[in-house]
């Protein structure tokens, strides 16, 4: 930083047989320092940066991976198909019910069926006993009739009786035709009964296939969308694991940012060297100089350059990364 | 028991009084009316014996398509007139109120049991002998000697039959003998 054209001047002064170079270096060195601590700054601070926008998409990544692992555990879609279904089967269930009850009804309505047939009996009897006191009666009038004047009180008799036989008979008669009603009805309630039975019955097995069919597709998407779910997770997962080793060999800027400094403190202390500059015991200096600059070196890369061994790559030593 | 005779004497007595010239004098007689293809008829009921509830005749070989056959009437066996032929109609089917009447016909001096099959009985009714009218001379669906006469009952006629007239003197005859009837 502090080399100034005087300097530089003397130094040409003091050694003419290597006027030149040494000319050029003392002028260039501290521009090189400059330039190489330059593009060390910016490399890190690039490198920096895109470390944190690394660190950022794993960020992102975990949320996504943890919001997907949410989904799929906890309640899950499939879950709530399975609740669909057991709902599904406690409304079945209760139509049962309602069908099983109704034919209990049903039997019950039978039941007075059989009633109504006893009563129509019972009154086509008491159609019978009027027709057979009927009978009764007209052969009482006709003994009377024989009897002559004595039997003129039992003629009446004989008509009272009759009498009560018409009236027996045409109450037997209208029972017969209410018992009828009455059977026709039931008859009438059995039948619609059967066909609301029938007509339950096959929309409850409708909706039960309709329904088992609407979950069963939504358990083929949940299963579909369940792996989908899982194949990106994976993926993301192994872009994250990518991503993290790509950080890890950014840390490269760590080696290079120590062997940059390393080389803009070594030319640092070549000009100062040069400013120093004493004609007598050169070499000396320089040896000192050049041991003092391997005292600095950090990295087995630095050390290996300097001993002349010219190897590229770093050899396997255990350096840990941070 | 000993009574019976004379009640049965007595019951001819007004039998043959009824089949004879009824006295002019005589006050409201009575009658049964019973049904016989949708149409009302009477009979004069001291020709009746009983009235019977409607039992299968016994079918007898070589009878007249107007007699059903005979019955058991304890122990006497009657021969039973289907009337509904006898009057020129599809015979008889009897239903749950077809009826057998028993009369009694005087043939050769004797009293002859016939049964009559009709569809059923109504009533007794008295009607006055200046409600009878004398039978129409013509338009008449019988034979006039079946009919006695027309009675008035609540404004409607009913034909009387003239029942000793159902079956010819012969045929009373032969049946008597047929029927081994009591004598």
């Amino acid at each position: 930083m502090s080399a100034d054209p005087h300097s530089a001047a003397s130094a040409q002064l003091a050694h003419p047989e290597g006027q030149l170079l040494g000319a050029a270096c003392a002028q260039a060195l501290p521009i090189w320092a400059k330039q190489i601590d330059t593009a060390r700054a910016q490399a890190q601070e690039a490198v920096v940066a895109l470390m944190q926008r690394f660190g950022d998409i794993i960020n992102r990544l975990d949320v996504a991976l943890g919001a997907a692992r949410a989904q799929t555990r906890g309640t899950s879609i499939a879950e709530d198909a399975a609740e669909g279904q057991r709902c599904l089967a406690h409304v079945v269930e209760a139509l049962l019910a309602i069908r099983s009850s109704r034919e209990a009804l049903a039997e019950q309505i039978r039941g007075l069926g059989e009633y109504a047939d006893e009563l129509r009996k019972m009154s086509s009897d008491v159609e019978s006993i009027a027709f057979k006191t009927n009978m009764l009666a007209l052969n009482a009038a006709i003994e009377a009739a024989h009897a002559g004047d004595v039997g003129k009180g039992f003629a009446v008799v004989a008509k009272e009786v009759r009498e009560l036989s018409a009236a027996a008979r045409t109450t037997g008669k209208s029972i017969s035709s209410k018992v009828g009603a009455i059977s026709a009805t039931l008859a009438q309630i059995v039948t619609t009964n059967e066909r609301v039975a029938a007509r339950d019955e096959t929309a409850v097995r409708e909706s039960q296939q309709h329904i088992r069919s609407v979950l069963e597709r939504f358990q083929q998407r949940t299963q579909l969308l369940t792996e989908l779910a899982e194949r990106s997770s994976a993926e993301s997962e192994s872009i994250k694991s990518d991503v993290c080793e790509a950080l890890v060999q950014l840390q490269f800027q760590d080696r290079t940012g120590q062997i940059l400094q390393q080389v803009v403190g070594s030319i640092r202390q070549a000009e100062q060297l040069e400013a120093a500059a004493a004609p007598q015991d050169t070499s000396g200096r320089v040896s000192a100089y050049l041991q003092g600059m391997a005292q600095s070196y950090t990295t087995e890369e630095q050390r290996q350059n300097h001993s002349g061994d010219s190897t590229a790559s770093v050899a396997p030593q255990g350096v840990t990364f941070f | 028991m000993s009574e019976l005779p004379a009640v049965a004497a007595r019951a001819r007595a007004t039998v043959a009084e009824v089949l004879g010239a009824a006295p002019a004098a005589a006050g409201p007689q009575q009658y049964l009316t019973f049904m016989l293809g949708g149409e009302v008829f009477a009979i004069g009921i001291l020709a009746i014996r009983e009235i019977l509830e409607y039992i299968a005749p016994t079918q007898v070989p070589m009878m007249p398509p107007y007699l059903s056959g005979v019955i058991n009437l304890r122990g006497a066996v009657v021969p039973v007139l289907d009337l509904a032929i006898r009057f020129g109609q599809a015979a008889c089917a009897p239903g749950k109120r077809t009826c057998i009447v028993i009369i009694e016909v005087a043939a050769g001096g004797e009293l002859q049991q016939l049964g009559l099959l009709v569809d059923a009985v109504n009533a007794v009714v008295e009607i006055a002998p200046a409600q009878i009218e004398p039978p129409p001379a013509f338009g008449a669906r019988l034979r006039p000697e079946f009919i006695l006469g027309m009675g008035m009952v609540e404004t409607r006629f009913i034909v009387l039959l003239n029942v000793q007239h159902l079956l010819a003197a012969e045929e009373l005859g032969q049946m008597a003998e047929a029927t081994g009837h009591e004598s």
